[in-house]
């Protein structure tokens, strides 16, 4: 079993919280069991058709799914993190830790976060879906906006670390998905604040990934920063006062889905389409010199 | 380094098209040919960076990522650009 670094059960926690860490007071919130943690489902053609897709698919799923409380409305199985702000009232002064403001926020997820990974293939690109589920607006609300942030995104592995340091977002804080009213017989939309992010890594980089952890996602971590909130159109609202679901005292609910790829696959086609485009750049060096012009000799009976 | 590689590249590129519209009679005056060529430079090193992966491919290819395949493509775009600098000094045009 996994053991976080505050002992068992710490599965994830708040690394950097408004440039201080305050990981102590924002240890693993409720996720002991393994059905609790955030397990990964595989993206396809946009959609999770990943484990459970029974109710956790938005598009399939009923009043009752909520009922399980944790496999609430997210396109994958989710669990919750802490937000922004945590009421400790352990020798502070106000009772909470934590800012609001622009960032950084950084969270740290442990091996268990990545269950649904196959062992020994790399990773594509993930998607990370946060969404405060405790209160539900009218869609139109004047409460979403749009917002632009940095992204870092950290593999520990080893005792070494891999870090993809240039990310960067620009999402609507409105999440929207419908559940199936049977009683009515239509779909209700509802929209809470929300966002999911792409976190999409180029061929190499996923070379660059198995290389470093060797596919081992059972001993994998990650540290990832969201940083440098603004609003995207550049208003005048302070970015402090604008409803991000990470942003908060309770609890933001977190889900991730994955799409693996093959490092054999991914590494025949990238080393094999790199020595043919060295062949042809090669040889377009050559016909750029005088002494071969590959264009007059193909067509040497059409142009005399 | 990495940047500056195709930064070279397409202003080699940018050289060869200017050269050609001329030597075709398009571009006669300084402020064309210097407005053409600031736009092919931009576009083009813009194009590179922002829009393709060619700088994490070199990149890729530099710390040998990609294997043999990678330095053998280091190996011809090296000399795919001293072939356009020496073509460049000796024709005042990169491709000939």
């Amino acid at each position: 079993m996994y053991v976080g670094p505050n002992g068992p059960g710490t599965y994830s926690y708040v690394w950097l919280n408004g440039d201080e860490n305050w990981t102590s007071f924002y240890d693993d919130p409720a996720t002991t069991a393994d059905d609790q943690i955030a397990a990964c489902a595989y993206i396809v053609d946009g959609q999770c058709v990943g484990i459970d897709v029974g109710y956790a698919n938005p598009a399939i799923m009923t009043g009752g799914s909520y009922l399980i409380g944790l496999d609430w409305k997210l396109p994958a199985v989710s669990t919750s993190l802490f937000q922004s702000h945590r009421h400790v009232c352990g020798g502070l002064s106000n009772c909470y830790v934590g800012t609001s403001g622009d960032g950084p926020f950084a969270y740290k997820l442990g091996p268990q976060y990545f269950d649904a990974m196959e062992q020994n293939e790399t990773l594509d690109k993930w998607r990370f879906t946060f969404v405060d589920r405790e209160v539900n607006y009218n869609c139109e609300n004047d409460i979403f906006t749009n917002v632009t942030f940095d992204g870092i995104m950290t593999f520990i592995y080893d005792n070494s670390t891999l870090t993809y340091p240039n990310f960067q977002f620009e999402e609507s804080t409105k999440y929207f998905y419908e559940t199936w009213d049977s009683q009515n017989g239509h779909w209700i939309e509802t929209c809470h604040v929300g966002f999911d992010i792409i976190w999409d890594f180029t061929g190499f980089e996923s070379l660059e990934i198995s290389d470093f952890n060797r596919g081992d996602w059972d001993n994998t971590e990650i540290l990832f920063t969201l940083d440098n909130f603004k609003l995207a159109d550049g208003g005048f609202d302070d970015i402090g006062t604008t409803a991000l679901p990470i942003a908060g005292d309770h609890f933001v609910d977190f889900s991730i889905e994955h799409q693996q790829v093959s490092t054999v696959e991914a590494g025949f086609v990238i080393k094999t389409g790199t020595l043919l485009l060295a062949a042809v750049t090669f040889a377009f060096a050559l016909a750029s010199t005088p002494y071969w012009d590959p264009f007059r000799n193909a067509f040497k009976g059409a142009l005399d | 380094m990495i940047e500056a590689i195709i930064y070279i590249s397409t202003l080699l590129i940018t050289l060869t098209v200017v050269g050609k519209a001329g030597d075709a009679g398009y571009l006669n005056g300084a402020l064309q040919r210097g407005f053409a060529g600031v736009s092919v430079q931009v576009v083009s090193a813009n194009f590179l960076l922002s829009y393709t992966n060619f700088e994490s491919f070199i990149r890729a290819c530099f710390d040998g990522m990609i294997g043999i395949s990678g330095y053998a493509f280091l190996l011809a775009l090296g000399v795919l650009l001293v072939v356009w600098i020496n073509n460049l000094y000796e024709y005042r045009q990169a491709i000939v």
